[in-house]
């Protein structure tokens, strides 16, 4: 009876003290008292912390193999999302991810750091092109970068960087290259260009200088419709490097006044330059507005992206607005496009190619049929109703006469690129995943930093372009996340100045 | 004189009752006195329970303990 009476109130003990033990591993969890989480799923039933892939018209449902019980997601168009609620935030994350991909050429992975305005923090996943150089290319290692030489050229970087092949194919990736470029045919003249787009936010232009003074001006509204102070910074860059900057203080409101302010100019004035192609940075934040160029410089182009807001959605805080479509000239043989308002809804065209615009915040993209026999083709884009967010690699003009690439030598590896157009191939930040039998995994490091937001609802984002076009396959059998903060006793000694 | 080799008390029939009457109501109790106190330490902290466990499950766990802790109370 004794022992009867004893077991049981041992079994109540127990009963008890799981409650108490799970409540200390949570707590342990949520206060991140060693600085770190670690959280997975193979897919296999609903988690939860971590959501399945999305939308369900690019990401399948869960499967599972019945010859071997495997689990997975299959992923046939792109972009995709996935979401993950963590219960504290953290500095950063380390993403692994078990996958098999057999033909899509180009994957990124990375987070949305702020969906409004959109901005994505994406980092190399896999470069098939890249990594089949790396199995028997020459390999040249300096501070980060690497140069992979079909044949070996070049004994350095900076020899290559100083003596770029004009004849040779060279790729790059996530690693700018300045070459030297030189339009023998180009005659300076007293024509200028007005481009009366508006663009809003931070934009990106290149000039082409000959024996003439560089001069352009740039016109300026701040919308006030953030909290902040919305300063003008323009930057003047010659083969990367920082040669002048100009700069415009805020005008007096950080309050989302959302009064418009006089418009306001700043004029870059540069002469004495060597021929070539100069880089302008307007770096603004989104409640800035360029209303105005007027370039001396008849060879003008914008780069990579574009966001022209000439539409009904901005008639209140600019009357005066030319509501005209936009017709731009470009190189781009692939580019992605959205509206964030139902005023934007229109139908772009390429040459003559519709394409629809018709979600709001989400993006249409576009691509060439065989890009590989059109990179050097310039292209008329169309849109009709402007208020669109356009970003592309490559470049882009206002005027036909006015489109120049400076970038002539160079491409960007994408997932258009194939081995055999390039003799050299220049990239950073990139290590190929590691391959065993059809499984790969990939490691990639993310700052949560710049998140908007508590940084604990983050929406990680897997870019594979061409994915649904060329119909190719990515299956995510498992992914792993591995949260880094620092450990909750550092953080009292620092708040307690211990 | 014969005697019977003791049998271990866990293994009768009338024990395993005894258990279950005693452990259930007892577990229902303490399901409860934890549900209330994670409701009360997620209002406090938000997604501190929710983000690990899944609230609705352990509410079904309670009340099917509440359940079967009835019944067994009734049968008394």
């Amino acid at each position: 009876m004794k022992i009867r009476v004893n077991t049981i109130k041992l079994a109540k003990g127990i009963i008890f003290f799981i409650p108490i033990v799970i409540s200390v591993w949570m707590a342990v969890q949520y206060f991140a008292v060693s600085g770190n989480l670690s959280i997975g799923t193979n897919f296999s039933s609903a988690s939860p912390f971590i959501s399945e892939w999305y939308p369900q018209n690019r990401a399948g449902d869960r499967e599972q193999n019945l010859r071997t019980g495997d689990t997975y997601q299959q992923l046939v168009g792109e972009p995709d999302y996935i979401d993950v609620a963590v219960p504290r935030s953290y500095d950063s994350v380390d993403v692994t991810v078990d996958y098999n991909n057999d033909e899509q050429p180009l994957i990124e992975f990375g987070l949305i750091t702020n969906p409004e305005p959109w901005s994505v923090n994406l980092q190399a996943f896999e470069s098939t092109v890249i990594d089949e150089a790396l199995k028997t290319w020459d390999r040249i290692d300096t501070d980060g970068v690497t140069l992979l030489q079909r044949t070996k050229q070049f004994n350095s970087l900076d020899e290559f960087r100083n003596a770029m092949p004009s004849d040779k194919g060279v790729g790059t990736y996530r690693y700018q290259l300045y070459p030297t470029f030189i339009d023998p045919t180009y005659t300076p003249s007293d024509a200028s260009l007005d481009i009366d787009r508006y663009f809003r936010g931070a934009h990106e232009f290149v000039a082409y200088v000959k024996n003439e003074t560089l001069h352009i001006t740039f016109d300026f509204a701040d919308m006030n419709r953030e909290f902040n102070a919305d300063p003008v910074k323009i930057e003047v860059y010659d083969k990367g490097q920082l040669i002048d900057e100009k700069l415009l203080s805020d005008d007096g409101d950080v309050t989302a006044s959302g009064v418009n302010t006089a418009v306001r100019s700043l004029t870059v004035d540069i002469p004495n330059l060597a021929e070539g192609a100069y880089t302008l940075k307007v770096v603004v934040d989104n409640d800035m507005v360029t209303t105005h160029i007027h370039s001396d410089q008849e060879k003008f182009v914008a780069h990579n992206q574009v966001y022209i807001i000439n539409n009904e959605e901005y008639r209140i805080p600019f009357p005066e607005m030319n509501l005209d479509g936009t017709t731009v000239a470009t190189n781009a043989t692939e580019f992605i496009a959205k509206t964030d308002h139902n005023t934007g809804v229109q139908t772009m065209t390429i040459d003559d190619e519709p394409l629809d615009i018709n979600t709001v915040h989400e993006f249409a993209s576009w691509q060439a049929e065989n890009a590989t026999a059109n990179t050097n083709t310039v292209r008329t884009v169309v849109m009709p109703k402007n208020d669109l967010l356009f970003i592309t690699h490559g470049y882009m003009a206002f005027t036909q006469d006015s489109f120049f690439d400076p970038d002539y030598l160079i491409q960007s590896v994408d997932e258009m690129s194939t081995l055999d157009q390039l003799d050299h191939i220049v990239f950073q930040d990139y290590h190929s995943p590691e391959v065993l039998r059809r499984d790969k995994t990939q490691t990639v490091h993310l700052d949560l930093a710049g998140v908007a937001g508590d940084r604990k609802k983050l929406t990680f984002i897997l870019s594979a372009p061409g994915l649904d076009r060329e119909r190719y396959m990515i299956q995510i059998n498992h992914i792993q996340f591995d949260f880094q903060r620092e450990p909750l006793w550092q953080r009292l000694r620092q708040r307690f100045h211990l | 004189m014969a005697t019977t080799p003791p049998t271990f008390p866990l293994m009768s029939s009338t024990n395993t009752l005894q258990w279950i009457r005693t452990l259930v109501p007892f577990t229902f109790r303490v399901l409860l006195f934890w549900y209330l106190v994670a409701i009360l330490v997620e209002y406090i902290f938000p997604g501190f329970v929710s983000n690990q466990l899944n609230l609705d499950l352990f509410l079904w766990l309670v009340i099917l303990t509440a359940l079967f802790s009835f019944v067994i109370e009734r049968k008394r």
